[in-house]
Parts: C-alpha cells; structure tokens; sequence
C-alpha cells in the first residue's frame, strides 16, 4: 500500500479508537477486582458481597455543635437536604416511632414462642410448679418497680412475661455507645449522629463524588446559618466512599504527572539524540496505538478499566516506546538503501521476536483467576501488538528516507561499539556480573517476605483514616470485616445455624474473648427452636392450672379469670412461626438489612463482631457447627492473594519456558538463546532481591511487574543477538537499549515516586530491572554469543 | 433460672405505646405531687382558710423539698396492695423518687426527659421526641408549678373544705385531655389546712394508688455534691 493511503487508514482507526474510549471510558478502583475465588468460593463471593452490601454502602456522619441542641438541628436540616438526594438510599437519625408498633405487631402474637433461647435447659424448670411460683414472684417484683404499668398491662396475657423478654434482648441488641436524645442518635461526648447509605457502590466515582460534593456544600450552607458563621459546627464521617476518591484522585493524579513528566524526559532525550522534531513526535504513534487499542478492547471485553489496569498502560509507554527507538536509531545511523523499509526489513525479526516473547508473557497471566490481573495481560498483550504493528506498518511511511546524521548518536554508538569490544577482549573478567546478579538473587531469596495483604495495595489518607477511626469509636460500630457467617441452602437450615453460633458468641463474650456482637438471632429465631418452645407449653395439657395456683399461692387475686387472655394463647399458639419474610416486610426491615446475604442460591447469615481479642478462641467456637465459619475478610483475601501471587509467579515461570523455547526454536543453538534470554531472568530477580534486601515485602504487583522487566530483559537480549557478528549492528543496537532503558527508567523510575503502593512496586521492579537487564544483555552477548563480530 | 427472671421491664421506648405510656408515667410520678404541695403548708401559716389559689401559689415559692413517702398500690391483680416506701427530692425543676422498699429503684425527671433506674440498668424516655409522654409529665408538673390556667386546660378540679371547721380539704383533678383521660380517672389530693396528708390516683380500670407523706422539708436546699448525687439514677 502506498505511503498516503495507509497514513489515512492509521489516523482515521487511531480516530475511531479515540472517540470510543473517550464515549465509553469508565473508571473502576474496586479493590475486589483482583480477588479470585479462593479454596471455599462461598466465602470469596461473601467477600466480594460484602464490598457491595449495605455495610460498604453506609456512611456515618458525626456533627459537633457548641451544644448538642445546635448538633441535632444541624442533623435534622441536612437530613432533609439528604434525603431528597438520588443517590441516598435511606437516612436514620435517631430511633424511628414506627418501630414500637411494628415490633409490638410482630411480636407479641407469637411471644410465646420466644419465649426461651434455651428450651431444653430452661423450660422444663420455668415450666414445673416451682419455676411458676419464682415466674410469679418475678411478675411482683416487675410490679413494684416504676415501670408497674406495663407489666401490669401485659400481665393478664403474658404472665411468664415472653413478651417483655423480647423486648430486653432487643434493648439490649440496641444498646450501644449512641444514646438517644430528643429522639437523635447522640454520642457519649454530644455529637450528633446520622446515618445513611449510598444507592450505588461507593467506589464508583461517578455516584459517590456528586454526592460528597453534595454534602460538603449542604453542611457549609447548614453550618453557617446555624453555627457563628459556620466556626462552631464541625463535620467528621465514616465510610469507604472517601477513601475510594481518595485513591482515585491519588492513581488519577500520579498517572497525569507522570506521563507529562516522563513525556518531557523522552521528548528531551529523543531531541538530543536525533535531533527531528518528527522523530520525537512519530513514537506517540505506536504509544497512541497500543493504549488506544488496548483500552478499546478492554472496555468491549470488561465494560470498564480498573485504575490499576490504566496505571499498567501509562507504563505500556516504557515498552512501545522501544520499537520505534530501535527503528529510528538504526535507520540514522545507516539507513537501508529503499529507506526506512529497508531498515526495519534489518531489524523486523529483532522486533518480532521481541515482541512475541513479551506478549507470550504476558499472555501467560491470563490463565490466573484474578479479573483484575487477566485485564491487565489482555491490556498489555493488546497494547504491545498494536504499537509493533502501527510500528511496523505506519512509521516506515512516516519516517524520511534519506535522514540527516546526528554527531552525538554516532559519536556514542562508535564509543558502546568500543565498549562492546574491550568486554570481548576481557571476556573471562565479565563472568563477575553475572555471577554477583545470581549472588544478589540468592541474598535477596533467603531475605525475602511476601506481603498479601490487599490494603498494602493503597495507601489510605492518615487524617481521614484517623477521623474515620474516630466516628466509628463514637458510634462503637461493629469492626469491619470480621463477622461469623451462618451458610445453609436454605433459609430455616441457616437459622438454625445462626441459633447454634449465637450461644457459642454469648459463651465467648462472657470469657471475654470479644466484646460484643450483634446477630439476627435478636429478631428471629429458627422455626425448629420456636417449634420447640410451643412443644414444652402444649406437653402440659394441666399447665394453666398449676400456672393460676402457682399465681395465687403468690398472692395474686383469682388468676384463673385474671389470666383468661393467657389461657386462650395457650390453646392457639400460633402454628406458624415468626419468619424472615415478616420481618422483611415490616418497617423493622431497616434495622436488618445487613444481616442475611444471598450467596448463588444459599443463605448466609451474618453475625458482626466487635473487639475480637481472640480471633482463634472465637473460631474455634463456632468453626465446628456445620456450615458457620469465623470470617475475617481481610485475612481471607490476604489469603486469596497469596495462593495468586504463588500462581502468577508459576505462570511468570511458565510464560518464562515458553520465551526460552521460542528463543531456542529462533537459534537452534543454546549459546545465543541463553545470551538473549539470561539477562532478563537475572535481572529480574536481582530487581526483586534489591527491594527484598531493602526491607520491603513482595506482593503480587512486584511479581506482575516482574514480568515487565523479563519482557523488556529479554527484548533487550534480543535485539542484541540479533545483531550479533556485525560490530556496527551491534553498537547501533546498544545505543537503542541505552535509548530505550533511558526513556523506561523515565517512565518507570517517576511511577516509583507514586504516593500509590501498588505503582510504587511497578516503578522500582521496573526500573531496577531495565537497568539491570541493560547492564547484563552485552555482557551475556560476550559471554554466550558465540559469533565473532565483524566491522 | 436467672436467665428467664431478675430482668426489670426495659425497652421502654419499645413499649411506649399509646395509653400505656400515661401509665407508667403517672404511676411513677404520682407519689412525687403531694408533698410539693404540702411545702406550701407550713403549720406557721395556718390562719389563712385554704383554697386553691393559696395552696398553688405557695407551692410556687418552694425552694427545694424533700419527703419520705410511702405508696400502697391497690391492683385489681393482687389480693393485697404493693408497698413502696422510699424518699422525693425537688430542687430547681429537677424531681427524684428514690424507692428504698422492698426493692431499691429510682426515677428523676428534668426539663428534657424522665428516666427510670434499678440495678439492673435505665432508662430514659426524651420528652421532646415524646409529645404523649410530655402531656403526662406537663399534667403533674403543672401542679408543681402552680399553673391554675395550665392545670385547668387539662383538668376539672372541684375543690371542696370541710365544713367541720377541721381546716380539712379535698382537691380532686379529674382528666380532661386525651390520652390523659384514658388513663387517669381521678388524682384526689387530702389534706388538713395546707398540709396534704394523702394522695389517691384511681386508674381508669380501678386500681388506686394511695401515697402518704411524712417528714417533709419544704426548705431543703441541695448543695451540688449533695443534688448530683441524689438528681441520678440508679443503675448502669
């Protein structure tokens, strides 16, 4: 094809591309994107759950006043502003009236059975002569007491006072840290409380920065009309929404600067080296190609990119980049004779190869279960593609045919030739950097320690951390992430579950090995233990009788007509028990919500947990009841990220065996493959044995950007045994990796300075790496590369 | 057995449904009434004949009180009345009912809310967030305060002296506000000139509760030591 019509053809995909992206660019940072199933898939979908349930979706706002009258007319007005905002769920600012009546009809027609949480241990007891005359002795001492009127209200239907028990365990499931005042939630030190909960996830940025914004500006208005000028009103939350912004702004911020930054350093050294403003424009085609192409498949496989993934791709730059680094500077330094299609007909088996070990590597961690980690290999194997093929296929056209010879290029080309042939001639001496990288890799395996522990991926913000901290103290909110879970395949099996694991919990307080726990059990009750309580009532077909004389022995008048409202219950214990789906449909819903989970057909029921101090001792309570396990989220996916770290670095290996086979397949001889190939692998682990002797634990991004650094490594062995036996070839193709190692270590070495732990480790690994593999691909050469060079 | 016995009947707010609230509130507040009003009586000023602009408006000028009370609840329930006995405290709009027997518990009440307390724990009900509750609360301390207008708005009261001569009285409050009139059916104050002997609360469903009054202080100042310990209640 001639010149301008593939020039057209190019710009007008790089166009479609563009526009597309631009149309259809959605942002995701939802750490669970790189969690995999893990040894109990129940648990991993229990996690991911859980980012998305209505715990994640919670905020708490706490609002401080020069006094808690102002903090609660603060709450009540941007409640109101809240509540009309599209993305609010629900509010709750206090306790809701509603409540009283809804649990008064729930309740007390079936009070009969709850009326004991251990049937077998107490009603037999409760039931006999004497338990009914402690039951009555109790009624009289309740009588005594200030609050006489209701029991003496619920009395004559309710004498073994079922009713107000339920009651006490819902007052006590309530209590907490929060008092009520003027009907609000109130801390112990007099803020002002208000719930709420985001109608989307808050890590989609798209929802949850409007409606930050949102209450940011509403609380600004509410502070200065109720406060001195806004100076006495204060403002703290709690919930992830923030963080996630937080890191967003973080990954979006770092990704800005660094690709100016990085982009001011190449187009600098491009113009020092080649002296064209065309030749410092023209590698922004194959850059704009792979990411261009890569973000479009992406978002038509995965409907959106993961930050991470993004971050990858600005990095993508230090790889494409070396393509056109190679191709300019062999054809400046001797441009093929039909121009530069001559001169990548040289060149095009070093950059195919190169660029197929590269995307072999990546390819590999396809296979690895993580989403988040299989969207980064098709991004970059996609990436790496398009910028060889618009390498190949547009730059020729693009480039000049005859282009002017620039003085330094060639001065420092003639010197690396130079260098290249004093290493020849000290050959035996250059056996001393492979074997100290092989040193350092070994030093580094003995030091090294794994870190999977998926917060070590973000780096969270110390003040809001700390103001988040300190709401969750004020509310004495559950701890995040660690709960028990009661899983059935249905909804009655896991109630009976959830029974099992609350009396092993109570037990567990009471020894003080955590501090409270809030479970479902408080509202309901399996069916089997209700079924159980309406068996020991109806076993006694006498049990009214021996109540009304156990009642009057104790001094109450006539109870077998006082207590007819009891007697008629006896004999219509409601056959069907209390259910969820009552529950559910009664206002009682709200305090509820986050109890029960769907897990792909099962039921979970969730049991919250706070001040855990003995996380084992827990476990082991509960661990032996089928189908209910201690979960500690963090944990689990520390645990999930270790198997996948384990596996990404088998894949690593695997993707490694097949560059060494290709590379074999290419030379047939095992001394320039091992020359192409060896740098890569010992540059790579001396990367990572310098980070592992600095004191930093590995994690499965140091291990992903591994993989850079073999791909590159063994680009840069490539190209170099490719030009073995031509010492102008050779010396042409050192200045391309110094070239190329320098505009990575720009890319790179800026991506180490990301406040973001997870660019930090691509930075470092990378920029390490190149440098090593850029020290090590001649030396190799020398060593393995058997062919003498000729000038 | 400590499980199913020895809870004391929390929940309250749950609880407070309707009427029921006028219930507990007027039962808990009752015994609290009378010896305010007896702070209006000291024997000093038994010249003047009693009315009840007199006995309100001296009770206006109480500077604090305290009282040993002792209550007999007659319930339909039980063959034979519940004793309490114990003492009442008022200083500065705050009142507290401290019952020392048969069993020991307590209810103070401020401008905000009332709260109950035993030694198994409280309780508080706001009365801002309360409007019933605050109706029961308002009807006693109206009372305290000497509100004829206000006590008129709520109640028929029909005050009666005897005509022995005795300087004997009888104030009945009969509700007329709703839920009050649920409730309540009548509060009957007795006294002799203006010293108030006895209190009686009939209930709607007939129990009574009969409190009398003895060693009244109507001059009881509280130093702050003194009123942070006793304006508290019991229980954790």
């Amino acid at each position: 094809m001639r010149r301008g019509p593939r020039i057209a053809i190019g710009a007008a995909l790089l166009l479609l591309m563009g526009l597309f992206c631009a149309l259809r660019l959605e942002l995701s940072n939802e750490i669970t994107h790189f969690l995999a199933p893990g040894d109990d898939p129940r648990l991993a979908k229990l996690s991911r759950r859980l980012s998305e349930s209505e715990l994640t979706r919670t905020m708490i706002l706490s609002i401080e006043a020069d006094d808690t009258a102002t903090a609660i007319e603060a709450v009540d007005a941007l409640e109101a502003e809240l509540a009309r905002h599209p993305e609010v769920a629900w509010t709750r600012s206090g306790w809701n009236p509603a409540h009283n009546e809804a649990f008064h009809a729930l309740y007390f027609p079936k009070r009969l059975l709850m009326l004991s949480e251990r049937p077998d241990q107490e009603l037999p007891q409760l039931l006999g002569d004497r338990g009914l005359r402690e039951a009555a002795r109790e009624v009289l001492r309740q009588l005594s007491l200030p609050t006489e009127a209701l029991v003496k209200k619920l009395v004559p239907a309710d004498p073994l006072l079922s009713y107000l028990r339920q009651l006490q365990r819902l007052e006590n499931a309530r209590k907490g840290a929060l008092s009520i005042e003027d009907g609000h939630f109130v801390t112990e030190d007099g803020r002002a409380v208000l719930l709420l909960a985001s109608v989307h996830s808050p890590f989609v940025s798209e929802h949850q920065r409007p409606l930050q914004e949102f209450l940011a500006a509403r609380f600004d208005a509410i502070a200065a009309e109720l406060g001195d000028g806004g100076a006495g009103l204060e403002l703290e939350q709690s919930g992830v929404g923030r963080f996630a912004l937080k890191a967003e702004d973080t990954i979006r911020g770092d990704i800005t600067r660094i690709s100016v930054l990085s982009t001011i350093g190449i187009i600098a050294l491009f113009l020092v080296m080649f002296r064209s403003l065309r030749l410092v424009l023209l590698p922004v085609v194959p850059i704009a190609f792979g990411v261009a192409t890569a973000t479009t498949v992406s978002l038509l496989m995965f409907g959106s990119i993961h930050g991470l993934t993004l971050a990858f791709g600005a990095s993508l730059i230090g790889i494409a980049i070396d393509y056109p680094v190679h191709l300019f500077n062999h054809h400046l330094l001797d441009p093929g004779e039909d121009g530069a299609a001559g001169t990548l007909r040289r060149i095009r088996p070093g950059l195919l190869l190169g660029a197929l070990t590269t995307i072999a590597g990546f390819a590999g961690l396809g296979w690895t279960s993580f989403p988040g980690v299989r969207e980064i290999a098709l991004f970059a194997s996609v990436g790496i593609a398009a910028a060889l093929a618009s390498t190949m296929l547009l730059l020729p056209a693009l480039l000049p045919d005859r282009p002017a010879p620039v003085r330094v290029q060639r001065q420092l080309a003639a010197r690396l030739g130079a260098l290249i042939a004093r290493m020849r001639r000290r050959r035996a001496s250059l056996v001393v950097a492979p074997v100290l990288a092989l040193g350092l890799c070994v030093a580094g395996a003995i030091n090294v320690e794994f870190e999977d522990d998926v917060s070590a991926l973000t780096q969270l913000d110390p003040e809001l951390l700390a103001e988040d901290e300190r709401v969750r103290a004020g509310v004495s909110r559950m701890d995040a992430g660690r709960l028990v879970v009661a899983i059935a395949d249905d909804e009655e099996t896991a109630l009976q579950r959830n029974d099992a694991a609350y009396a092993r919990l109570v037990a567990a307080r009471e020894q003080g090995q955590l501090e409270d726990f809030r479970s479902l059990h408080t509202f309901l009750w399996s069916a089997k233990l209700q079924a159980k309580n309406r068996a020991y009532l109806q076993a006694d077909p006498e049990l009214f009788q021996r109540l009304a004389r156990a009642y009057e022995a104790e001094g109450f008048r006539d109870p077998a007509v006082a207590f007819r409202e009891f007697e008629q219950a006896l004999d219509d214990i409601p056959q069907q028990p209390l259910r969820y789906e009552a529950l559910a449909g009664s206002p009682l819903r709200e305090l509820m919500g986050s109890f029960r989970t769907e897990l792909d057909g099962e039921v979970g029921i969730l049991t919250f947990l706070r001040g855990v101090s003995d996380p084992d001792a827990v476990a082991a309570a509960v661990n032996d009841i089928e189908g209910v396990y201690l979960f500690d989220q963090k944990q689990t996916m520390a645990d999930i990220y270790g198997r996948h770290r384990e596996q990404a670095l088998q894949l690593v290996f695997v993707g490694l065996l097949g560059v060494l086979l290709m590379l074999v397949a290419r030379y047939r001889r095992p001394g320039p493959a091992l020359a192409a190939f060896l740098p890569a692998l010992l540059a790579g682990g001396a990367s990572l044995a310098v980070i592992a002797l600095s004191g930093t634990p590995l994690h499965l991004l140091h291990v992903v950007s591994l993989l850079l650094v073999l791909s590159m490594g063994v680009d840069y062995g490539v190209f170099l045994a490719e030009s073995r036996g031509d010492a102008d070839e050779e010396a042409a193709t050192m200045l391309s990796l110094v070239i190329a190692c320098a505009s990575t270590v720009f890319a790179f070495g800026l991506l180490g300075m990301s406040s973001n732990p997870a660019l930090e480790a691509i930075g470092y690994t990378t920029g390490l790496g190149v440098c090593f593999s850029l020290l090590l691909a001649p030396t190799t050469l020398v060593l393995l590369g058997r062919k003498g060079a000729r000038s | 057995m400590r499980s199913l016995h020895g809870f004391r009947a929390r929940g309250l707010r749950l609880a407070l449904r309707g009427p029921a609230v006028g219930v507990v509130v007027a039962t808990a507040l009752a015994p609290a009434v009378a010896p305010a009003v007896a702070v209006a009586a000291p024997p000093a000023k038994k010249a003047a004949a009693p009315n009840v602009e007199r006995l309100l408006a001296e009770f206006a000028k109480m500077p604090g009180l305290y009282a040993k009370f002792r209550e007999e609840k007659h319930m339909a329930l039980l063959a034979a009345p519940l004793v309490n006995e114990g003492t009442l405290h008022f200083s500065r709009g705050r009142l507290a009912r401290h019952t020392k027997a048969p069993m020991k518990s307590s209810v103070v009440i401020d401008a905000d809310r009332i709260q109950f307390g035993d030694e198994s724990g409280r309780e508080q009900v706001e009365l801002a967030g309360n409007p019933i509750v605050r109706l029961f609360v308002d009807s006693f301390v109206k009372i305290l305060a000497g509100d004829r207008t206000a006590l008129e708005r709520i109640y028929d009261m029909s005050f009666t002296a005897a005509g022995d001569g005795s300087g004997g009285w009888k104030l009945v409050l009969r509700p007329k506000v709703d839920p009050l009139d649920k409730v309540i059916d009548r509060m009957e104050l007795e006294g002799t000139d203006l010293v108030v002997a006895k209190i009686v609360m009939v209930e709607k469903g007939g129990d009574e509760t009969v409190t009398t009054f003895t060693d009244v202080d109507v001059n009881r100042r509280y130093s702050k030591a003194e009123a942070d310990r006793v304006f508290r209640v019991l229980g954790k």
